[in-house]
This record gives C-alpha cells, sequence and structure tokens, in this order.
C-alpha cells in the first residue's frame, strides 16, 4: 500500500516537473528573446537614417559643386558675350553669329542648372553633371575661339589709329622737310611703322581664319588635339600681331620725338585723311 | 438761296480751287516757301555737307586733319588705352586655353 501511493506520488512527481520543466525554460526563452529585439531594431533604424543622411548630404554636395562649375562658365561667358559687343571691325552678321553662340550656352547652362538643383534622386543628378561635362566640349572651343576673334579685332583697330597717325605723322614730316630739314631718320622709322601695321594686320586675319572654323570635338581626341593645335597657333599669331604694334609704336615715338627737336613751325598743323581704306577683319 | 449765301459759296469753291492748286504745286504762291522749294533748299544743304565728310573721331583719336603736337599726343594716348585693352585680350586667350573645370562629385 505505501508502495504503491510512493509510487503513486513518484508518478505524479515525474509527471508534474515533466511539465513544469518545460513550461519554465519557454518562460525563460520569451524573456530573453523580447529583451535583445529592442536594441537591434535601434541599431538598425540608426544605421538607415545614418545612411540617409549621408545620401543627403552626397547629393547636397555635388549640386554644390555642379553649380559652382555652371556658375563660374555663365560668368565667363557673360564677359565674352561684352567683349563681342565691343568688337569694331568684324561684320554685324559675324559680331550677332559669335553672340547667338555664346547665348545658347549660357541658356543651355542656366537650364541645366535649375535642373540640378531640383534634383532629387542620385541617378537623375549623375545624368545631368555628366551633361556638364559634355557641354564642357563645347565651352572648351568657344571661349578661345571667341577671345582670339576679339584679339585680333583688336589688332585691326589698333592698325586702324595707327595708320590714321600715320598719315597726320608724314604731313609733319613732310612739313619739316619743305623747311630744309634732314628727315630721313623720321621717313625711315614711318615706313618701317607701315610695314609693322601690314604684318599685324596679316597675322590677326590669319588667327581668325584658322580658328572659326573649328567646331566641338564631341569627345573624339583626335579632333580635340587638332583644335587645340589650331587655337594655339592662332594664338602665336596674335602674339607676333601684338609684337609688331609695339615695334609700330616705337618708331611712333622716335618719329614724335624727333618732331619735337624741330624749330616751332607757325600757323596750325593740319593733314589730309589717309587715303588708303581702314582694315578689317 | 439769297445773293449773298451764293457768292459766300463761290467764294469758298474758288479758295478751296486755289489751294488744292497750290497744294499740288501748280501755283507758286509769293507769301512763304512752297514744300518743293523748302525740299530744294534742304537738299542742296543736305549735299553741300556731304561734298566735305568729317568723319567723327573714334576711340579718343584728335580730329582726323589735326596734325599739331597735341593732336598727335591725344592719338598715341589713345593708341596705349587699345594697347593695355590688346594686353587684357591676350590673358583671356590664355586663360581660355589653360581652362580647368570644377571636379565634379559624381
Amino acid at each position: 500500500m505505501k508502495t504503491n501511493s510512493l509510487l503513486r506520488w513518484s508518478i505524479s512527481l515525474a509527471l508534474f516537473g515533466g511539465a513544469l520543466v518545460p513550461a519554465l525554460a519557454s518562460a525563460q526563452t520569451a524573456s530573453t528573446t523580447t529583451v535583445a529585439h529592442p536594441k537591434l531594431e535601434a541599431r538598425m533604424a540608426a544605421r538607415a537614417l545614418a545612411t540617409s543622411t549621408a545620401a543627403t548630404k552626397a547629393i547636397a554636395n555635388a549640386q554644390a559643386k555642379a553649380d559652382q562649375e555652371i556658375t563660374r562658365r555663365i560668368a565667363s561667358l557673360n564677359d565674352l558675350n561684352t567683349r563681342v559687343q565691343a568688337m569694331q571691325k568684324v561684320t554685324d552678321a559675324f559680331k550677332q553669329s559669335l553672340s547667338t553662340n555664346v547665348q545658347a550656352q549660357i541658356a543651355g547652362l542656366t537650364a541645366l542648372k535649375a535642373k540640378i538643383d531640383a534634383d532629387t534622386d542620385v541617378a537623375t543628378l549623375k545624368t545631368d553633371i555628366k551633361a556638364i561635362a559634355d557641354s564642357y566640349r563645347v565651352y572648351l572651343l568657344v571661349l578661345p575661339q571667341s577671345r582670339i576673334a576679339a584679339a585680333a579685332d583688336r589688332v585691326v583697330t589698333i592698325a586702324g589709329m595707327m595708320t590714321t597717325l600715320g598719315a597726320k605723322l608724314q604731313t609733319r614730316i613732310a612739313a619739316a622737310q619743305g623747311a630744309g630739314t634732314d628727315v630721313t631718320a623720321l621717313t625711315a622709322a614711318l615706313n618701317d611703322v607701315t610695314s609693322k601695321l601690314t604684318d599685324a594686320v596679316a597675322q590677326a586675319q590669319k588667327a581668325v581664319s584658322t580658328t572659326a572654323p573649328l567646331t566641338p570635338d564631341n569627345g573624339d581626341k583626335t579632333k580635340a588635339a587638332a583644335n587645340t593645335a589650331s587655337l594655339k597657333a592662332a594664338k602665336g599669331d596674335i602674339q607676333t600681331a601684338t609684337k609688331d604694334l609695339q615695334a609700330a609704336r616705337k618708331d611712333v615715338q622716335t618719329i614724335l620725338a624727333g618732331l619735337k627737336k624741330l624749330p616751332k613751325a607757325t600757323g596750325s598743323a593740319t593733314s589730309t585723311a589717309p587715303t588708303s581704306a581702314p582694315a578689317s577683319l | 438761296m439769297s445773293s449773298a449765301v451764293k457768292w459766300v459759296i463761290a467764294l469758298l469753291v474758288v479758295v478751296a480751287a486755289v489751294w488744292l492748286l497750290w497744294y499740288s504745286g501748280w501755283v507758286k504762291l509769293p507769301l512763304g516757301q512752297s514744300t518743293d522749294q523748302s525740299a530744294a533748299i534742304n537738299q542742296a544743304a543736305t549735299s553741300t555737307a556731304n561734298a566735305t565728310p568729317q568723319a567723327a573721331p573714334t576711340n579718343g583719336m584728335s580730329a582726323q586733319n589735326d596734325a599739331s603736337d597735341a593732336g598727335l599726343a591725344q592719338d598715341a594716348a589713345a593708341i596705349d588705352a587699345q594697347a593695355q585693352g590688346l594686353s587684357s585680350d591676350a590673358s583671356n586667350i590664355d586663360a581660355s586655353l589653360n581652362d580647368k573645370p570644377v571636379t565634379q562629385a559624381y
């Protein structure tokens, strides 16, 4: 009897314990899982926020760089357009053609800047920033091409002014010669002025004829190299023209100094207008 | 219609006719000048002016027929000013040939 009771108690106890242990174990597992999830979720949320902030910052940085480049180019193109409008020796049609080209560049860049500033996703922004690089190929040609044309225009303008001055100097030299003064040196200097001015104008025209037909390379490296070579050659022509003008100016100074040493003539000096037509590009 | 009224109407018609003849140039009135005469005088004045054109000096140069010391000095100064501008143009050519774009982020 006691054994049966004992046995009965043992079995009951085993059954109870068998049910209790898993329940206790399950309860412990449940409590540990509930404690681990909030930390993980917080960590994941923080990581997502950091990634989003970094992406936003990267987009803003890219937009700022793009704006900087576009603003820089627009400023130099506006300056160029002002210079083009001040050109004196080219035809109005040529001036208008240059100006239209420059204005088109400015309009395109302005629209691109607005688009970039409104971009909110990286893919679109990348595409638009690539467009800056593509348009740079045109800018890289239009800017020096127009600057060379403006410089050539200035050379021809100065040559025209010095031709007018030369005619007046001729009048003064002739008057001095008529008064019996030896004007050999002055005449030689004036002849050199004429020679230098002729070459200066020729160099300026050569610079323009070399660069005017050039077209954008659109990424073609061979063409890009050829364009650069032509532009540099034209720059060399402008430098030669500048040296000619400087030499002519020195001759003018020699003549003016020589005239100052002559005895003063009575009455006002007048000259006739130069008979040769002013040079143009 | 009374005769006075008829006279007035007739007078108005005559005045109108004379005015039309004057306006069309058929009649030259001694008082004032006709439009044709004014036009002829203006044309003569213009022709006279054009016979000796005086081109306005540009870029700070003195008058085209002024070869005095002052005129020559003014011309030399004007040329020097343009030479400064040419120096600036040459610098701009160099800058454009050596242009470097801002490095882009993407």
